[in-house]
């Protein structure tokens, strides 16, 4: 032994290690632009695959939080399709069904049908995406389980800025050119408490506030959440909360308010790819995405 | 003895100010006599590395086919990160070249301002490797549980062993902390740094190498690791 921390010892043989990944070559190179165009071309072609079969680039928002059973009546999918790249959205009602068609670079159609339809219980919702081109049909069947709780947009009764960033502070995460800060009001005891959403520019001036707040049960905003950021930019915050039995359920909130001042609608600037968090009207949703059989303790009322 | 979490030296590629950024390797990789010229190398005299990536940047973004340079100058570093974490060559460049493709892919929705590009690279990395991660869990614990540095063996073989043995340990802990620990001590980024390839502040980072070293402690105790 030597003295050292054994942990930085170990760390230091990996650190010196000499690798022998394969260097870059030019073949390299051009091996991966050549995946990029093959793939570039699939994505237009007659068997294009709809990325949105990926519960994660489907973006929803639910309204109507029941306050007896704590479930959500989801009214509204957006649906986003990568087709070649670019991005198709629309929006179906639960229930509904929603057609785009695309014309491809080749000039023929293709047709996406989508069907939403929440499950008995409420719980779930079945998301069948068909697609046509000539001589070619497909099928994607998404479930997913969300619970969705209703949130509050209100510009007339906002806390003041000064005041909000004296709450305590629930997540803050950096993202292109700024960052955003969530801070949690909750009075003690209280079952739920309140978010808001504070983006600031690098320089610590607060450029815009975000007038989303999201109502939530309190035992979601007692955990320190972890924060992820995926390829495309969106944003998970994951609560943790343990049972007490050696079981732990997982809570993710999944947002970014999107759109325009237009019609009601507020935005955090800049978060590419994020998924929607609907907000109109005076009010919006945030999602809570739940895996198979975990469940949200608390309750709440819609505000 | 409660764990430290050591702020290396600025390793300078990303904290600086964006004027003077410019990109380097990691000084365990290994560069190839194939290596083209650096692209921030080819911009023009005036013409900061900054703001010749920049350039590049936009320049791929409107054109993938001129994505080259750019993968060029962060090959090295992206892929010497993925194989210190994953330890097996072939692998290693299956995830690097997920990472160029999804680069690629996601390349338009990119924006620079306050994200540098490597940063960016590594999370695109750090996300694939800790989803391989996840699946090689229990073959990560397996192999750690019949980890064996054999002191008859000759010097080259106890190294290896070792290696094989720290690295086992590291991919049994939670890939949060996988990801914190290889950025920070293996690839030798600033705490600031890591935070801006995650995408959070530095306090979540310093929490997590502080609890990730406990936890790798743990771990090669248990094989009563000792170097």
């Amino acid at each position: 032994m030597n003295g050292r921390d054994p942990v930085d010892s170990a760390l230091d043989c990996l650190r010196s290690e000499d690798w022998t990944a394969s260097p870059f070559s030019p073949q390299q190179e051009q091996k991966l632009m050549k995946e990029f165009e093959a793939h570039r071309a699939k994505s237009r072609s007659r068997n294009m695959t709809i990325a949105a079969a990926s519960v994660g680039v489907l973006a929803l928002a639910g309204v109507g939080f029941a306050a007896s059973g704590g479930i959500g009546a989801l009214r509204t999918w957006f649906i986003n399709i990568n087709v070649g790249g670019q991005t198709h959205s629309f929006a179906v009602d639960d229930g509904g069904s929603g057609t785009i068609n695309i014309v491809r670079a080749d000039g023929g159609n293709t047709t996406v049908d989508v069907n939403a339809e929440t499950l008995p219980g409420g719980n779930k919702t079945k998301i069948v995406m068909r697609t046509a081109s000539p001589g070619e049909e497909s099928e994607e069947i998404v479930e997913s389980r969300r619970q969705s709780m209703s949130i509050n947009v209100d510009d007339a009764d906002a806390m003041p800025l000064d005041q909000v960033q004296k709450l305590p502070v629930f997540a803050t995460w950096a993202e292109a050119d700024r960052r955003v800060t969530m801070h949690v009001d909750r009075e003690e005891g209280a079952e739920m408490g309140t978010l808001h959403i504070v983006v600031a520019g690098f320089d610590g001036n607060p450029e815009e506030r975000v007038l989303v707040h999201p109502t939530l049960p309190a035992s979601l905003l007692n955990g320190k959440p972890e924060i992820s950021v995926d390829d495309a930019g969106r944003i998970a915050l994951s609560v943790r909360q343990s049972n007490g039995a050696n079981e732990e359920r997982v809570a993710k909130l999944i947002f970014a308010a999107s759109q325009s001042a237009a019609g009601g609608m507020h935005q955090i600037p800049d978060l590419p790819g994020a998924v929607k968090v609907r907000v109109d009207d005076k009010t919006g949703e945030i999602d809570v995405d739940l895996p198979e059989g975990a469940t949200v303790t608390g309750n709440g009322s819609p505000k | 003895m409660a764990d430290k979490v050591e702020t290396l030296p600025n390793h300078g590629w990303w904290s600086q100010p964006r004027a003077d950024f410019r990109p380097q390797p990691p000084r365990t990789t290994r560069t190839s006599e194939t290596d083209a010229p650096s692209a921030m190398n080819s911009a023009a005299p005036d013409e900061s590395p900054a703001a010749a990536e920049l350039r590049l940047i936009a320049i791929a973004q409107r054109d993938p086919a001129q994505f080259g340079p750019l993968y060029r100058e962060h090959h090295p570093a992206i892929a010497g990160y993925i194989y210190r974490r994953v330890g097996d060559s072939h692998v290693a460049d299956d995830l690097v070249a997920d990472v160029f493709t999804a680069a690629l892919q996601y390349l338009r929705r990119y924006r620079p301002q306050g994200l540098p590009l490597r940063a960016w690279l590594y999370r695109l990395a750090s996300n694939r490797v800790n989803r391989w991660a996840r699946r090689e869990r229990g073959r990560a614990f397996a192999q750690l549980s019949c980890a064996n540095v054999d002191p008859a063996s000759n010097a080259k073989q106890i190294s290896e062993d070792r290696r094989a043995t720290v690295r086992a340990a590291l991919l049994t802990l939670p890939t949060k902390y996988q990801t914190v620990i290889a950025l920070h001590y293996l690839e030798c980024l600033p705490v600031s740094d890591v935070a801006t390839a995650l995408g959070c502040s530095e306090g979540p980072v310093k929490s997590r190498l502080s609890r990730g070293r406990e936890h790798l402690r743990r771990r090669l105790e248990s094989r009563r690791y000792e170097l």
